[in-house]
């Protein structure tokens, strides 16, 4: 494994090569601090960003959000995605697995340029422009989750597109079958006075 | 030695934006840390203590309107205030406590400013006389300028029903006002003292706040309700019209050029949202009924007499 700057050159432009380079030599210390940049550096820019914005209200309530679910989608996704690529036929391991996660929350970096230079846009168009940033940020992201668990894993693209979504589409699916479980029994409940 | 130099241009690229980003973001705060108008709500039956509270939030009772009262006066940023008053009155003490407040507030240089809702009556008008402008609408109901003790004598009504009470006293007024016994002749006129001391002490805040003669204030204090085009009429109220108007007047007053930038305290927050006691979800009618019954029996029927020591024959 290469240096630090080695390893986010590649991800940044040959993220293929960088998450199986990472899924083999699981450089964890280095997994840890790109993480930790990459959540806490996009909050600074979060936070004046939402203030500019004029919704300073909901500031804490978006870091709070942001900082406990990065760190649980990390370390108990890469243990549910180790799990759902394992019945998939996936080889690779969870501690590689891990490591490869920790880098896919580089793109949150390049919200702060991306922010930045909304800073210089006209008022009316702040709004779209930040969210059209957030979207293309967050489907970077997706990407690299993908490529992680297509690389660390040796599974096909669309297989590890389907053991990304399997766990949320298990929770939309618990989801739906709570509702109709309520609803029926709202609706069979006895509503006189 | 290529890859290494592409990732610290981009760093430094980062870097620079985060810088700017600080820049803007603070520049933006410090253009408006005093052109701010904070609005502080005053909703409901004036009641001393801490209202509704839970893990998360504390709201209702005057001791989260004087909290904000406080903050504001904190704040540089905030260069006036605007008391949104909607409500009949209550405590005498608890309209005092609040109405201190916003004369320390003012005594710091800062505007302040009444904007009635639909009643600003009583301790609400107590409020108001303490601020340095009133706005009311024409159909605004106010004034109420006067204080009642209630009393009720349910002595009738608990013989039918076979509930006495005994009652050991350190001293022969210890249970005025109990609802078990007919008041006294002496204890009438103690009540009497005492409304009349507070009746004064609110006829000199008005006199005082609306720089009027306190002769004068008490002609128009004797209880009476007016509406808001009839207080304007007689001095007790500035100018009518609504929120807005009150903004753009409070702007004036404090001197704020521009449209200026609102600031409200105890605005519903996520928190709030999610784990609030919400005040806005019972209507200000069903708050005042409620809050004047428990009013009315609390000032009626002191502690000692709660159902606990009830005997029933």
């Amino acid at each position: 494994m290469g240096s630090l700057f080695d390893t986010l050159y590649d991800i940044l432009f040959q993220p293929l090569i960088a998450m199986k380079n990472i899924g083999e030599q699981k450089p964890i210390s280095q997994a840890v601090i790109v993480f930790l940049s990459s959540i806490v550096l996009p909050i600074w820019a979060l936070y004046f960003g939402l203030k500019m914005i004029d919704m300073p209200e909901i500031v804490n309530v978006v870091i709070a959000i942001k900082v406990v679910s990065g760190i649980m989608i990390w370390v108990m996704g890469s243990a549910i995605w180790h799990l759902i690529a394992e019945f998939f036929g996936g080889r690779g391991s969870a501690v590689g697995l891990f490591a490869a996660l920790g880098f896919v929350y580089i793109p949150w970096i390049f919200i702060i340029p991306l922010w930045a230079l909304t800073t210089l846009m006209p008022t009316s168009s702040k709004v779209l422009l930040m969210t059209i940033s957030v979207l293309a940020v967050l489907l970077w992201s997706l990407y690299l989750h993908v490529i992680a668990i297509k690389e660390v894993h040796q599974l096909s693209t669309a297989t590890s597109v389907l053991v990304m979504l399997t766990p949320m589409l298990f929770v939309g699916l618990i989801c739906v079958i709570s509702f109709i479980f309520i609803g029926s029994a709202i609706t069979h409940m006895p509503m006189g006075l | 030695m290529y890859k290494k130099s592409v990732v610290i241009v981009i760093g430094i690229v980062i870097l620079l934006s985060l810088i700017g980003l600080a820049f803007r973001g603070g520049s933006k705060a410090k253009v408006n840390q005093t052109e701010k108008i904070a609005i502080i709500y005053v909703e409901g039956v004036i009641i001393g203590g801490r209202g509704q509270s839970n893990m998360f939030v504390e709201q209702g009772g005057t001791d989260q309107v004087i909290k904000q009262l406080h903050a504001a006066q904190e704040d540089d940023s905030v260069k006036a205030v605007i008391l949104r008053i909607n409500s009949p009155g209550g405590s005498a003490a608890a309209s005092q406590e609040v109405g201190v407040e916003i004369k320390k507030l003012r005594a710091k240089g800062k505007v302040v400013v009444t904007s009635m809702g639909d009643v600003a009556a009583s301790g609400g008008y107590w409020l108001a006389a303490c601020t340095d402008k009133i706005y009311a609408n024409s159909t605004t109901m106010t004034g109420s300028i006067g204080v009642y003790v209630p009393y009720a004598n349910w002595e009738e009504l608990y013989k039918k029903i076979g509930i006495y009470q005994e009652k050991i006293k350190s001293g022969a007024h210890k249970d005025i006002l109990s609802p078990e016994r007919p008041m006294t002749s002496e204890e009438r006129a103690i009540i009497q003292v005492m409304v009349d001391d507070i009746y004064e002490q609110f006829v000199a805040v008005v006199a005082e706040g609306r720089k009027m003669d306190a002769q004068e204030v008490r002609k128009l204090a004797d209880g009476r309700i007016y509406t808001g085009n009839q207080a304007k009429q007689l001095g007790l109220v500035d100018e009518l019209g609504n929120m807005y108007d009150a903004i753009d007047g409070t702007a004036q007053l404090a001197g704020i050029s521009g449209k200026p930038e609102i600031k409200e305290y105890g605005k519903q927050s996520p928190w709030n949202m999610l784990f609030g006691a919400n005040e806005q979800a019972s209507s200000l009618l069903e708050k005042v009924i409620f809050n004047q019954a428990r009013n009315a029996l609390n000032s009626a029927a002191p502690a000692e007499i709660s159902p606990d020591k009830w005997q029933v024959k």
